[in-house]
């Protein structure tokens, strides 16, 4: 048991492709809450981002065997997480125009209603959580996994451009615009007693 | 220099995204513009807003739905190509994309070569998606169909579907197999273009020849999902309502086999997202047409924004 907690990622992977049981489980431990920081945070909703973090578990634990060692364990379990992100947002953008009128959606959808509408605090820092991630929910996709990596999780530019597979310089612009979008949403949280209006000088980008 | 600078220029500059000129109007600029101070300053701060945002702990349900899961597939493996695309690997479509320039953009149009460089990179992450195929949803369903039946109960009542795993199945095998038409859906991409009117014919013949070779062929009937270009992103997300937009703006002899979800910007005006549809006639001659979503409330003509020939590919 110890052994395989000190092994290195790669080791239980490669352990894990030659059928060692163990060894992925010490995977999903070591990763699962980064994982899902970064699931919650591009999908915004949990039942949604606990369906991409199993997706994305079930992927590594299948293509393990093709994992050549030329990345970290941990950016690939990334960029196969930001997969099952982009995978789930596509679908979530698809399944409202199918015509299932059955319950189920309905009992999906109070579901959700009330996940977002029952964590008021009143310390107000859920007023603040939440006002982030509505914000957050705005800006275009690409531009919200770059900010989210980059930003929220802190991880080097570099880091974000190997997980997203785009040039470091993409991932800069991408954060640079997401930023300036995000600007509007805000601007209150910032500083709550100033007007809005410094926002947005003549109208440009901010969006209503 | 007396015009302000826009957020997004500002941030591009915080980033050392602008050329050496750029970047010195911007400064030059600021440096007598408390205004264009201020914001400059909020968006410094954004950084530190997000990454004081606390983490959402894992809850110890879904922990458990991981072990669960995993522990199913380790007992009844899902046929291989399951799931596909989030597991496309590691080191697969970089070639190509390492000798990629990472610098800002160029000069004077940071804007314009950045989105070319942002659609470039874009194009070169789809390359991963041609292995799927077109017919990627077909494993995927039944993935996804096989997970639900492994994991049947527990995953149905986490969701919320109490009722029983065979309604839930049902439901969300449908859910993945929405477009079975008869008529081949258009095929969505998100080229990355900021299309311009002066530019509107350029910029719809350079996304149309990259397009043109994977589009389905006219009078070609398919009950399958529209297929994806190789050289153009999808969409991240699909906008609603682009079928309605497209039936109603299609006339009789032609048909719109590509809609690009992109952002406009007339002249004078900001940017805003559009679609654009492509419209092949009978003879083969290509129109594009530059549409406000707003074409979904009922009067897609009205919806129209801009309009230009495009050389056939």
């Amino acid at each position: 048991m110890d052994a395989v907690q000190e092994l290195p990622d790669k080791e239980l992977l490669s352990r894990h492709a030659r059928g060692d049981d163990k060894a992925f489980d010490e995977l999903v431990r070591r990763h699962r809450e980064r994982m899902w920081a970064v699931a919650i945070r591009v999908l915004g909703d949990p039942e949604e981002a606990a369906d991409a973090l199993q997706d994305a578990f079930l992927s590594a634990f299948r293509a393990a065997g093709r994992f050549r060692g030329e990345a970290q364990v941990s950016t690939w379990l990334h960029r196969i997480v930001v997969n099952a992100c982009h995978d789930r947002m596509r679908r979530r953008m698809v399944r409202p125009a199918v015509p299932t009128d059955d319950a189920t959606l309905d009992v999906l959808s109070n579901e959700r209603a009330k996940a977002t509408a029952s964590v008021p605090d009143p310390a107000g820092r859920s007023d603040s959580r939440m006002d982030v991630q509505a914000a957050l929910e705005q800006i275009p996709p690409e531009q919200r996994l770059a900010l989210v990596l980059v930003d929220m999780m802190g991880y080097r530019v570099d880091e974000a451009a190997g997980i997203l597979e785009v040039a470091p310089g993409t991932v800069k612009s991408r954060c640079a615009r997401g930023r300036a979008r995000l600007l509007p949403y805000l601007a209150h949280l910032r500083n709550p007693e100033r007007p809005r209006d410094v926002t947005s000088p003549r109208g440009g980008d901010g969006r209503p | 220099m007396t015009s302000h600078v826009d957020a997004e220029t500002l941030a591009l500059s915080l980033e050392g995204l602008l050329d050496d000129e750029e970047e010195h109007s911007v400064r030059t600029h600021v440096a007598g513009c408390s205004q264009c101070a201020d914001i400059r300053e909020a968006l410094g701060e954004v950084s530190g807003l997000l990454a004081d945002e606390p983490v959402p702990p894992l809850p110890d349900s879904v922990s458990t739905r991981l072990d669960e899961a995993i522990r199913a597939e380790r007992a009844n493996p899902a046929s291989d190509g399951g799931t596909p695309s989030a597991a496309e690997g590691d080191g697969d479509g970089r070639d190509g994309r390492q000798d990629r320039e990472d610098g800002p953009g160029g000069p004077g149009g940071a804007v314009d070569d950045d989105t070319a460089e942002e659609l470039r990179s874009r194009a070169a992450e789809v390359v991963p998606m041609r292995r799927r195929g077109v017919a990627r949803w077909m494993p995927y369903i039944a993935a996804a169909a096989a997970a639900v039946f492994v994991i049947g109960g527990g995953a149905a009542l986490l969701r919320g579907m109490g009722d029983g795993p065979g309604a839930g199945d049902t439901a969300q095998t449908q859910d993945q197999a929405p477009h079975a038409l008869k008529e081949p859906a258009p095929v969505l991409v998100e080229s990355g273009t900021a299309y311009t009117p002066e530019g509107l014919e350029a910029q719809a013949g350079g996304v149309l020849s990259l397009a043109a070779p994977e589009l389905p062929p006219q009078g070609a009937e398919s009950d399958e999902e529209a297929p994806e270009i190789s050289a153009l992103p999808s969409p991240s997300e699909n906008p609603s309502g682009v079928s309605t937009c497209v039936e109603g703006l299609t006339g009789e002899d032609e048909r719109t086999p590509l809609v690009d979800v992109a952002t406009y910007t007339a002249d004078g005006g900001a940017a805003e997202p559009v679609w654009v549809l492509y419209t092949e006639d009978a003879s083969g001659a290509y129109t594009v047409s530059v549409v406000s979503p707003e074409c979904t409330g009922g009067a897609p003509a009205d919806a129209v924004l801009d309009t230009a020939a495009v050389p056939a590919p």
